[in-house]
């Protein structure tokens, strides 16, 4: 059932549609200067395809690694209160907050061949991350990660813990309760949140560039082609940050939107 | 009501804001490579009775665009003649501008040379982490020029701008890279000196209107050009 319509008060109206405006002008501002008549050929080049590639492989592997890490440390948050999960939390949420670039800075100290962690990756296992597509699958799921952790933390704690319950008097433990009781519950809170992810991992650009650098075909990202473009070609960067907005839309359209659930 | 109050007071302090401070004061659009001496030329401009002036740091061609995207600016240096051409071409400076210094590159290595780097040929050896600018850029574009011929870069990033490489140089992320000698001189790296650079220059070039008049001039032969000599750059007529 919908909840009953209330009347609209202009004094919420305002700041709302302001609010719209506010992300749907500069929206708009894009899609005017776009090429359109030659938009295909723009999005067909050599250059854009690389960056597609490239774009798609990390994105999808950043937002698998955030869901996977993600998942466990949401419930972990959902079901813990208390200082240390506030920190944790916290801890988790950075990324959001942090300038992409003090980002990609903060992973090259800790993962650059130089850095903290880093420099025993490459001395035992000989892996050096910066400058590799997996530099740049790092960067985009550092940025992603919270995306999904709030997003499906949230829908676990409103879930409540009754079916997990119900699951461990049948005899589940905690591990098999998780897997086939919670999970499939949060389905909807999950995808949003791999969507989310997912998205957030599309756009990235700063902690990229920082960390993993920019190479044709290995770590030049459709964000690094729009950048690069920007510059030489702005036509040919507009015409690709369309087709980075409408494949964003579409998707948190589809995964965000009422269109799977069962509501 | 309150709501509504605060949304005008944003708007209103939007508006405030939104204006460009000091309105004596120059906004000079500078490229990343002179960010570096950023405080010496604030202080030669200051006590010369130029400055204090206001400075954009970025790459040329992003300094460009943000001037034919109509941002303000009443001086504009770019770190090469091609870029400048750029911004010449779509109306946007003052005049056809002026060469005010030059700039060369170096071969910088990382802290320790790890890579064992000898010579420019070490650009194209592979198992070496080798970092350049994109061409799109001033630095890029010299390094183009200057290797041709030369050494065929394998090349594991392209940097945006010439201080971003110098910063991956500098972690030692890189083993090495061809940074603009002042660059690699202000960031204390280590370089191999290398006579095929030492025949390609790039020329900053600038263009001001007439509230940035007084700082083109200190660029072009007073109190800044000076300093940057000093760092390093070469006169226009080397």
């Amino acid at each position: 059932m919908k909840p009953p319509t209330a009347r609209p008060s202009a004094l919420l109206l305002i700041p709302a549609g302001a609010g719209l405006l506010l992300v749907a002008v500069p929206v708009i501002g894009l899609l005017q200067r776009a090429p359109w008549s030659s938009l295909l050929d723009r999005l067909t080049s050599d250059t854009v395809l690389d960056a597609i590639q490239v774009s798609v492989t990390v994105s999808v592997a950043a937002a698998i690694i955030a869901t996977v890490l993600g998942l466990p440390l949401a419930w972990l948050l959902a079901r813990h209160d208390g200082r240390l999960a506030t920190l944790v939390r916290a801890a988790v949420l950075v990324p959001m907050v942090l300038p992409p670039v003090v980002g990609g800075t903060a992973l090259l100290f800790a993962l650059g061949r130089r850095g903290l962690v880093g420099q025993w990756l490459d001395s035992w296992f000989g892996i050096s991350l910066p400058f590799t597509t997996a530099g740049a699958v790092v960067a985009a799921s550092f940025v992603a990660l919270p995306f999904f952790v709030t997003t499906v933390e949230a829908a676990l704690r409103q879930a409540g813990t009754d079916l997990e319950e119900a699951a461990a008097v049948t005899g589940a433990g905690p591990l098999t309760a998780f897997v086939t009781v919670t999970v499939p519950a949060s389905r909807d809170a999950i995808l949003a949140g791999l969507a989310l992810a997912w998205a957030r991992a599309l756009g990235e650009f700063g902690a990229t560039i920082t960390f993993a650098g920019n190479l044709a075909g290995r770590t030049r990202t459709l964000p690094l082609e729009i950048f690069l473009a920007l510059e030489s070609d702005p036509e040919s960067a507009v015409a690709v940050s369309v087709l980075l907005l409408s494949v964003s839309f579409a998707v948190l359209i589809v995964l965000r939107g009422r269109w799977f659930s069962r509501g | 009501m309150a709501l509504t109050g605060a949304v005008a007071a944003a708007v209103v302090a939007l508006a405030v804001l939104g204006v460009r401070g000091d309105a004596d004061t120059a906004l000079v659009l500078a490229p990343s490579s002179l960010a570096p001496f950023e405080a010496e030329l604030d202080a030669a401009l200051t006590e010369s009775g130029v400055g204090p002036v206001e400075w954009v740091f970025a790459g040329s061609q992003s300094l460009v665009a943000q001037l034919i995207d109509g941002a303000p600016a009443d001086v504009l240096i770019t770190a090469d003649a091609a870029t400048f051409a750029r911004a010449n071409a779509a109306g946007v400076t003052w005049d056809d501008g002026r060469d005010l210094v030059a700039n060369r590159l170096a071969l910088a290595v990382a802290p320790g040379n790890p890579g064992g780097v000898t010579s420019l040929d070490d650009l194209g050896r592979s198992g070496l982490l080798v970092g350049v600018c994109a061409p799109e850029v001033p630095c890029g574009r010299l390094a183009v020029t200057a290797t041709d011929g030369r050494v065929t870069i394998d090349a594991d990033t392209e940097e945006t701008n010439v201080r971003a490489l110098t910063t991956k140089l500098a972690a030692g992320e890189l083993d090495v890279g061809l940074v603009y000698r002042t660059d690699a001189r202000a960031a204390g790296l280590e370089t191999i000196a290398d006579d095929t650079l030492r025949q390609a220059t790039t020329a900053y070039r600038g263009s001001a209107n007439p509230d940035g008049a007084a700082v083109l001039a200190s660029f072009r032969n007073g109190a800044a050009h000076a300093v940057l000599l000093e760092a390093g750059f070469l006169d226009v007529t080397t």
